[in-house]
C-alpha cells in the first residue's frame, strides 16, 4: 500500500507581469507504507513545493494526490491528524517557551502534557522546554520541530531538511531517531540535500530534477542504476594481474594502481584465488559500489544535459 | 473545533501584548487617577447638597418642558434631559466627581479603541511575520475554521480586556472621588457606567476585527493598521468632505454614535442629510466586520501560504 501517491502533480507560480514560474513540473511519485524514503533534488527541484503541496499549503495547478488514502487537499483534514511535519525551518513563536510552543500546537489534537513532555525528552529538549524558543539554535529549534511533528503519534512523517543546521552530534541524533520511527512502522519521509545521511538512513529513494522524479526505488537499486557490479584490487604488478585475469575468463580493466573486476562483492574470493595462483597477493579488495552523491550527480548531469 | 479554540485561546493569552496592554492600561489608569485627585479640590459639603438639590430642579424643569431637541435626535425629552442635565454642572469643575466619569469614560474610549485595533492585527499578523501560520495549517487545513475561531478568541479576548480595565477605571475614579471628590452622580449612574462600559468594549471588539481582517488580508500586523487608517482616511476624512452622508458608513462616526447612544444628525450647506442612530450605527459596524472576515477568509483560503 502507499502511503502517498502523486500523479501529474505541476506547480506554476504566478510572478509580476504575468511570467509563471515552473515550481514542480508534472510529478509522479509513490512511497511505500513504512520505512524511510529519501526525496532528494538539487536547490529549487521542487520538494519543498511538493510538500507544502501534500500539506495543502499550496494550491497544485493540477495533478492528484493522496496521502493515507485520503485525496489531497480535500479529504486532508480527515488525516492531518496522523501526519506529523517539518516544512524548511520549523516556524515556532520566539517569545513562546518551547514547551508552550508544543502546548499550542498539542491542544489542536487534544495532546496532553505527558506526550509533550515525552517529545521534548525523545529529542533531548527537557531541559530546556522552558526557555523562549528565541535563545534556542539553530539545531534546536529543528529538533522542537521534530517533536511537534512526534506530538501526534504520526503514522507519517514529512521532514523537510530536518538535519538543517545540526551539528555533527546532532545529525547523528537525528539519523538514528528518523531510523527509529521507520523501523517502528511508520513512514518517514525525509527531503534532503545531506546524501550522505540519506543513504544511511533510506530504505528507498526518489530523485528530484526541475520538478520531476528521475528515478525512484530501492536504494541498493538506486546506487547499482544499471552499472554492471564489481570490486577493486590493488596488486604489486597491475599489468600482470590485468592478464591473470583475462585468461581466468573475468572481465577487468585498470583504473590507476588498481584493478576493476567485474563481479559481485560476494564472489571477491574468485578474484583473489585467480591472482594468488599467479603469486600476484591482493594487499587491498573492496566493493566497487557508488555512493548516493555519486549517482545522484550522475543523474542529475544527465537530466541537465539532456534538457 | 474546541480544540483549535482552546489552542487559539492558549496561543493568544501568551502573546506579550496582551500583558503589556493589559499592564500598561492599568498603570495609565494609576497614574492618570492619581494626578486628577492630586488636582482635584474636595467639594464642601453644603456645595454638594446644594448641586445636588440644583441637579433636580433643573432636571425636572428639562423634563416638563420642551427645551431642547430630543426628537429630532430619537430621543424622548426625558432620555435627552438625562443625558444633558448633570449633577457635576453644579459643582465647581475642579472637583472630582462620579458623575463626570462617563463622560471620561467615553472620552477614553478612542484610546481603548486604538490599544484594541493593535491587538487585533497583531493577533493575526504575528502568525505571518513569525511564519507559524504555515505550521498552524500543517495541523488545521480547514483554513475557514482557523479564521473563525481566531476571530472568536480575539473579540473575546479583546472584550475581558476591554471590560477589565474600565472596570478598573471606575473604581479607580470611586477610590479618587471618595478620597478627593465627590460621590454625587446622576438617577441611574451606576446603569449608564455599565452600558457604557459594554458599548466601549464592544467597539473595541469591532475594532479588533476589523483589524484582524485586514491584517488577515495583508498578512501582516502593519498591513491591518494600515488598512485601518486608510479606511477612516479614505471614507471618514476625504469622501465625507466630499459627500458628508458618507459619514452614515464611516468607522469613526458610527463609532461615536454606537458608544455614546446619542444619535447624530449629518448636515451639509444645504441642512440635514442623514441622520445616524445608535441601532444604525450598531448594524453598519456589523456589517463592517462582516464584510472585512469575509474578503479576509477568501483571500485567506485561496492564496497559497509559502
Amino acid at each position: 500500500m502507499s502511503v502517498i501517491e502523486i500523479e501529474g502533480l505541476r506547480k506554476e507560480y504566478r510572478r509580476i507581469r504575468g511570467a509563471r514560474t515552473v515550481a514542480v513540473g508534472g510529478l509522479d511519485l509513490e512511497v511505500p507504507e513504512g520505512g524511510v524514503f529519501g526525496f532528494l533534488g538539487p536547490n529549487g527541484a521542487g520538494k519543498t513545493t511538493t510538500i507544502r503541496c501534500l500539506l495543502g499549503m499550496v494550491r497544485p495547478t493540477r495533478g492528484r494526490m493522496s496521502m493515507l488514502g485520503a485525496e489531497v487537499p480535500r479529504g486532508l483534514s480527515g488525516v492531518l491528524d496522523r501526519v506529523g511535519s517539518i516544512v524548511e525551518q520549523p516556524a515556532l513563536y520566539p517569545r513562546f517557551s518551547g514547551r508552550r510552543n508544543l502546548e499550542v500546537l498539542g491542544r489542536l489534537v487534544g495532546v496532553g502534557s505527558a506526550s509533550i513532555d515525552a517529545a521534548l525528552e525523545r529529542v533531548g529538549l527537557g531541559d530546556r522546554a522552558g526557555d523562549p524558543v528565541r535563545t534556542y539554535s539553530l539545531g534546536m529549534k529543528q529538533r522542537l520541530g521534530i517533536a511537534a511533528a512526534l506530538l501526534k503519534d504520526p503514522a507519517l512523517l514529512l521532514l523537510d531538511e530536518p538535519a538543517n543546521g545540526l551539528d555533527p552530534a546532532g545529525i547523528v541524533e537525528v539519523r538514528e531517531l528518523l531510523r527509529s520511527l521507520g523501523n517502528e512502522g511508520r513512514t518517514v519521509f525525509v527531503s534532503s540535500h545531506i546524501l550522505s545521511e540519506v543513504q544511511q538512513i533510506a530504505d528507498r529513494v526518489g530523485i528530484l530534477v526541475r520538478g520531476r522524479c528521475i528515478r525512484s526505488g530501492p536504494v541498493h537499486e538506486v546506487l547499482a542504476g544499471g552499472r554492471a557490479a564489481g570490486v577493486l584490487a590493488r596488486v604489486d604488478d597491475p599489468d600482470a594481474g590485468l592478464r591473470a585475469l583475462g585468461e581466468a575468463g573475468l572481465a577487468s580493466e585498470r583504473r590507476g594502481d588498481l584493478l576493476w573486476v567485474e563481479v559481485a562483492a560476494v564472489d571477491a574470493a574468485r578474484v583473489t584465488r585467480v591472482l594468488a595462483e599467479r603469486d600476484l597477493f591482493v594487499s587491498e579488495l573492496r566493493a566497487d559500489e557508488a555512493d548516493l552523491e555519486t549517482v545522484f550527480l550522475e543523474l542529475t548531469r544527465e537530466e541537465g544535459g539532456s534538457s | 473545533m474546541i480544540e483549535l479554540l482552546r489552542s487559539e485561546w492558549l496561543r493568544a493569552r501568551s502573546r506579550r501584548i496582551v500583558a503589556v496592554l493589559a499592564i500598561g492600561g492599568a498603570l495609565g489608569v494609576v497614574v492618570g487617577m492619581t494626578i486628577g485627585a492630586s488636582q482635584s479640590d474636595p467639594p464642601p459639603a453644603a456645595a454638594v447638597r446644594r448641586a445636588e438639590m440644583q441637579y433636580r430642579e433643573s432636571l425636572d424643569l428639562c423634563i416638563s418642558s420642551s427645551v431642547g431637541d430630543g426628537d429630532a435626535h430619537g430621543l424622548s425629552q426625558e432620555e435627552l434631559c438625562r443625558k444633558s442635565v448633570r449633577p457635576g454642572d453644579f459643582l465647581a469643575s475642579d472637583s472630582l466627581t462620579m458623575d463626570r466619569f462617563l463622560g471620561v469614560l467615553e472620552g477614553t474610549a478612542s484610546l481603548l479603541g486604538m490599544m484594541t485595533a493593535v491587538l487585533g492585527a497583531s493577533l493575526v499578523g504575528a502568525d505571518w511575520s513569525a511564519g507559524t501560520m504555515g505550521t498552524l495549517l500543517t495541523w488545521e487545513s480547514r483554513r475557514g475554521r482557523i479564521l473563525a475561531a481566531r476571530a472568536t478568541v480575539i473579540a473575546t479576548v479583546v472584550l475581558g480586556l476591554a471590560i477589565g480595565l474600565q472596570v478598573f477605571f471606575a473604581l479607580a475614579w470611586w477610590l479618587a472621588t471618595v478620597a478627593r471628590g465627590t460621590t454625587l452622580a446622576s438617577e441611574g449612574w451606576l446603569g449608564e457606567v455599565a452600558e457604557t462600559i459594554g458599548r466601549v468594549s464592544v467597539m473595541g471588539a469591532v475594532l479588533a476585527l476589523i483589524t484582524a481582517g485586514l491584517a488577515t488580508i495583508a498578512r501582516s500586523t502593519a498591513g491591518g493598521m494600515i488598512g485601518l487608517v486608510l479606511a477612516i482616511v479614505l471614507l471618514d476624512w476625504f469622501a465625507r468632505g466630499l459627500r458628508p452622508e458618507v459619514a452614515t458608513v464611516g468607522l469613526i462616526q458610527n463609532a461615536i454614535v454606537f458608544v455614546s447612544g446619542v444619535p447624530a444628525i449629518i448636515y451639509d450647506s444645504a441642512g440635514q442629510v442623514a441622520m445616524v442612530t445608535a441601532g444604525g450605527a450598531a448594524a453598519t459596524l456589523g456589517v463592517w466586520v462582516g464584510l472585512v472576515l469575509a474578503v479576509g477568509a477568501v483571500a485567506f483560503s485561496r492564496r497559497d501560504v509559502t
